[in-house]
């Protein structure tokens, strides 16, 4: 720090929640600032997360045209810090810890970004992010045991599924605007999709996913009882990320065996019934 | 911009006979993201005739040769463009001067059968009624019943659109059990249009989920008629359920609905007395459009009286500085309030101030509203002491509560009333974080007049707004006006400052140069550069004759580079003066907490 005199130490209270609207007003009142980082001294540090961001760009900016009042002074700090705060939001999301996060924080959080011409960041962030939490899907979904495979698939597509919509929640804003103005995949459709490349036609997935369920089609033909809502599940979900998944990478296959199997079946019933021909 | 979505094509070409594919032109056709509503018709261009009815322009205007869009858009043959216009409620029946005009400059058969198509439909709901329509058809119980009876006609416009994942429907509070059948509602919507309702609701059913009427007189469809038309200002009932609604409408008092309906039966009777056979009435309907109800009985009216008394429950809990004994009595007033006659059912706390709401109007007429309301348990809400709440609370920051209590009377009433100019700025802030995108267009028309007379510096600034905010009708002024006095512009040191701000003018050179586009040169409309746009605007009134055209922009690019050169260095000198004891206060402050802790 003492090579650059341009930095500003801010700390939030992440419990007190001092609102968007300070955070601002220290970037742009340098006068306000000693008395507000007292403030945040005086409050329980252990939740603070101290900010430290670089003020050049906007202390040098040109006279600022007349300040809408809450109007965030943003510069690409700010995404950033902003962008962490989403970030934290989406792995607690897939974590199932919703309770602690405040939805219309987030929501204006992602607002602004957008508003403020970050909406590529934020996009590209959430691809990003999106992304590891399937690749970690996918590495527990591999190592899920023999019979555990398909209810750890399906398990993890109600998680994945139920987070994506809470997040399609926190970036409408996104999914309204940016979204169609620059011709990208809309959020829901972006999570099958990566949902489809991550899991789906991962090298590990793919082929067990397709043996298991050939398998189990065997096993129920054979007289044995199987599973069926999970059948009916995975299925719902072959559909659901779009019917060329569905016949690639179960009906084709799927009438292959069945077409073996009642080849098999009918020889059989060819050469044990002897047929009489009169 | 920000309005695309505002605007959706139903997908449903039931009932007009013409397939999807004779939407999409076959040829490539000319672009022009300059022209207005008439030349946009007759182009064909559809991203800017859609801009264009998103920034609210009147489909049915006409120019100076006495023509209507619509006219042109037939007359070139463009249904997409046409069936646009129809959408947005451009009048095409036959009976009239321009519907005529518009059936006989049809270019094809395929026009024609769309113009017949469409004369045939009532016209477009408001925003306001729409919403709730949707709304009341998304429950499921209700959905139902449309598509039975709709089964070969038309389905439900708006909706195969909008699929995806927040696409949930608003649940609703009361049920009705009719002949067996079930009609889903919300409370407050019923309470408002009818005393009846509203009575009961405060009495007998004040604590019912469902309500089962056993009498075999009642006429489902006859209440799910009425029903439909408290959501939405239009009434679609079968002749023979007339007399029945009638009834109906007597116990509800909705008077001046039934004295309507009154004279319609006298009438009917007379048509069958006149008719030669025996007519089917059961294939019969009968359409009435709100507007033929005086204005106080029709839905914006009804929910202005329903927020006016909201509001007044909601001043009683403002406390200034928020204390433990204010947070007592606001606690007080809250369970006293629970007896009001409001109907409210949540609390949105906005700048210390607590408005007392409706769940169904918020979530119908947006779309943040509804994921928040659906997601209340998931997150985090209300948990800073006051979980005590008799009605759920909502908390909003970044907002002032004038600026609130102006949209959400916008939100019920689909009206704006002495709105301030200097709240236009956080209004328009206000819709598009809201999802309220017809708020923007309503602002802006009472923003409008203002800007006429307003200092350069300060026309920038709205410049800049309207850019972020996507609100199309002032950045298209503020660019003319910029345009035509580019000098006096140039001159203006904020002028000169913007610029450095702006993005860069795109270095595409398909974009730069200014050959009129040729058919099927794809501009670029969706991001649009401030700078290439005020090019454009500066062309078409400055610029010399077509062929130097070319050095025309040149010559306003080497403009636009030395005006940057010049606030640049203006902003190095502004820099030197006064950055450097604003830092060196920034160190000493720094280091003073560093050594505290």
């Amino acid at each position: 720090m003492e090579d650059d005199d341009r930095w500003l130490i801010v700390t939030v209270d992440r419990d007190s929640r001092v609102s968007d609207r300070d955070r601002y007003v220290v970037n742009v009142t340098i006068v306000n600032f000693q008395s507000l980082i007292k403030a945040a001294l005086g409050l329980d540090l252990r939740n603070t997360i101290i900010l430290v961001w670089g003020i050049g760009k906007t202390m040098n900016a040109p006279p600022q045209l007349e300040d809408f009042k809450h109007r965030a002074v943003v510069d690409s700090t700010y995404a950033d810090m902003t962008w962490k705060i989403l970030e934290h939001a989406i792995h607690e999301i897939y974590n199932h810890n919703t309770s602690g996060l405040c939805m219309e924080e987030l929501y204006r959080n992602a607002y602004n970004m957008v508003l403020h011409k970050f909406g590529e960041k934020l996009y590209s962030g959430l691809v990003l992010t999106l992304t590891s939490h399937l690749k970690e899907m996918a590495k527990s979904i591999e190592a899920a045991q023999e019979g555990l495979f398909l209810e750890e698939l399906n398990r993890k597509w109600a998680d994945h599924n139920k987070a994506l919509q809470i997040i399609g929640d926190i970036l409408i804003y996104m999914d309204k605007t940016f979204i169609p103005s620059t011709h990208k995949t809309p959020i829901h459709e972006l999570g099958l999709n990566l949902w489809r490349d991550n899991i789906i036609h991962s090298s590990k997935i793919q082929p067990r996913l397709q043996d298991t369920l050939l398998e189990l089609v065997q096993r129920e033909r054979t007289g044995e009882v199987i599973n069926r809502d999970l059948m009916r599940n995975i299925m719902n979900m072959f559909m659901d990320l779009g019917s060329s998944v569905y016949q690639e990478d179960f009906e084709i296959p799927f009438l292959e065996v069945s077409a073996d199997f009642y080849r098999g079946e009918s020889q059989q019933f060819i050469e044990c019934c002897d047929v009489e021909i009169i | 911009m920000s309005d695309r979505q505002s605007w959706s094509i139903d997908t449903d070409l039931d009932g007009i006979g013409l397939e999807p594919s004779d939407f999409t032109s076959s040829i490539p056709l000319k672009k022009v993201p300059f022209g207005d509503v008439f030349e946009a018709s007759r182009a064909g261009d559809v991203s800017r005739l859609r801009d264009l009815l998103d920034s609210g322009v009147n489909v049915n205007a006409r120019d100076q040769w006495d023509s209507v869009a619509l006219y042109y858009a037939c007359l070139a043959g463009h249904l997409d463009a046409a069936r646009m216009l129809l959408e947005s409620g451009a009048i095409c029946s036959e009976h009239t001067f321009d519907g005529d005009r518009c059936h006989y400059a049809a270019l094809n058969l395929k026009v024609r059968k769309l113009l017949k198509a469409f004369e045939a439909r009532p016209p477009p709901l408001g925003p306001l009624q729409a919403s709730l329509r949707e709304t009341f058809l998304g429950c499921c119980a209700n959905r139902n019943f449309l598509e039975l009876s709709n089964s070969q006609s038309s389905s439900i416009p708006g909706n195969s659109s909008n699929g995806g994942s927040s696409s949930g429907h608003f649940p609703p509070d009361v049920v009705f059990y009719v002949q067996g059948r079930p009609i889903e509602a919300h409370r407050i919507i019923l309470s408002a249009r009818s005393p009846f309702f509203k009575r009961k609701f405060e009495t007998h059913w004040k604590d019912r989920k469902e309500v089962r009427f056993s009498r075999e007189k009642l006429s489902y469809h006859a209440l799910y008629g009425l029903i439909h038309f408290f959501y939405s200002d239009r009434l679609e009932i079968a002749v023979d359920d007339m007399e029945d609604l009638a009834r109906i409408c007597k116990v509800c008092k909705c008077n001046s609905l039934q004295r309507v309906l009154e004279k319609e039966l006298i009438h009917q009777k007379y048509a069958e007395y006149k008719a030669l056979r025996d007519v089917d009435n059961s294939q019969k309907r009968f359409i009435l459009q709100g507007l033929s109800l005086p204005e106080e009985d029709r839905l914006p009216a009804a929910l202005h009286r329903i927020l006016q008394i909201s509001l007044v429950s909601s001043t009683r809990e403002q406390n200034p500085d928020s204390g433990v004994e204010n947070i007592v009595s606001r606690l007080g007033a809250m369970q006293m309030s629970e007896f009001e006659n409001d109907l409210a059912d949540v609390c949105v706390r906005v700048d210390k101030k607590v408005f007392r709401c409706h769940q169904v109007v918020l979530a119908s007429r947006s779309e943040y509203f509804k994921a928040r309301l659906s997601r209340m348990k998931d997150f985090l809400e209300g948990k800073d002491g006051l979980s005590d709440y008799v009605l759920p609370c909502l908390e909003e920051h970044d907002l002032s509560m004038e600026a609130f209590e102006k949209m959400i009377e916008y939100m019920y009433t689909d009206g704006l009333k002495d709105i301030d100019p200097d709240q236009a700025e956080e209004m328009f802030d206000a819709a598009s974080r809201y999802l309220l995108f017809p708020l923007k267009r309503a602002v802006a028309d009472v923003l409008l007049p203002q800007l006429e007379m307003v200092p350069p510096a300060e026309l920038c600034h709205w410049l800049i707004l309207s850019d972020m905010y996507g609100v199309l009708k002032i950045r298209e002024f503020c660019l003319d006006v910029i345009a035509c006095n580019f000098e006096t512009f140039a001159d203006t040191p904020e002028f000169r400052a913007m610029l450095l701000t702006l993005p860069p003018p795109s270095g595409d050179s398909s974009l730069r140069t200014t050959v009129p586009s040729a058919p099927g040169a794809g501009v670029n409309t969706d991001q649009a550069n401030l700078l290439d746009d005020l090019r454009e605007k500066w062309l078409e009134a400055e610029a010399a004759e077509l062929d130097k055209r070319d050095e025309s922009a040149l010559l306003f690019d080497k403009r636009l580079e030395m005006l940057m050169l010049i606030a640049e260095q203006e902003k190095s000198d502004v820099h030197s003066n006064d950055t450097h004891d604003c830092a060196t206060e920034t160190v000493t402050t720094v280091s003073s907490v560093l050594a505290q802790k």
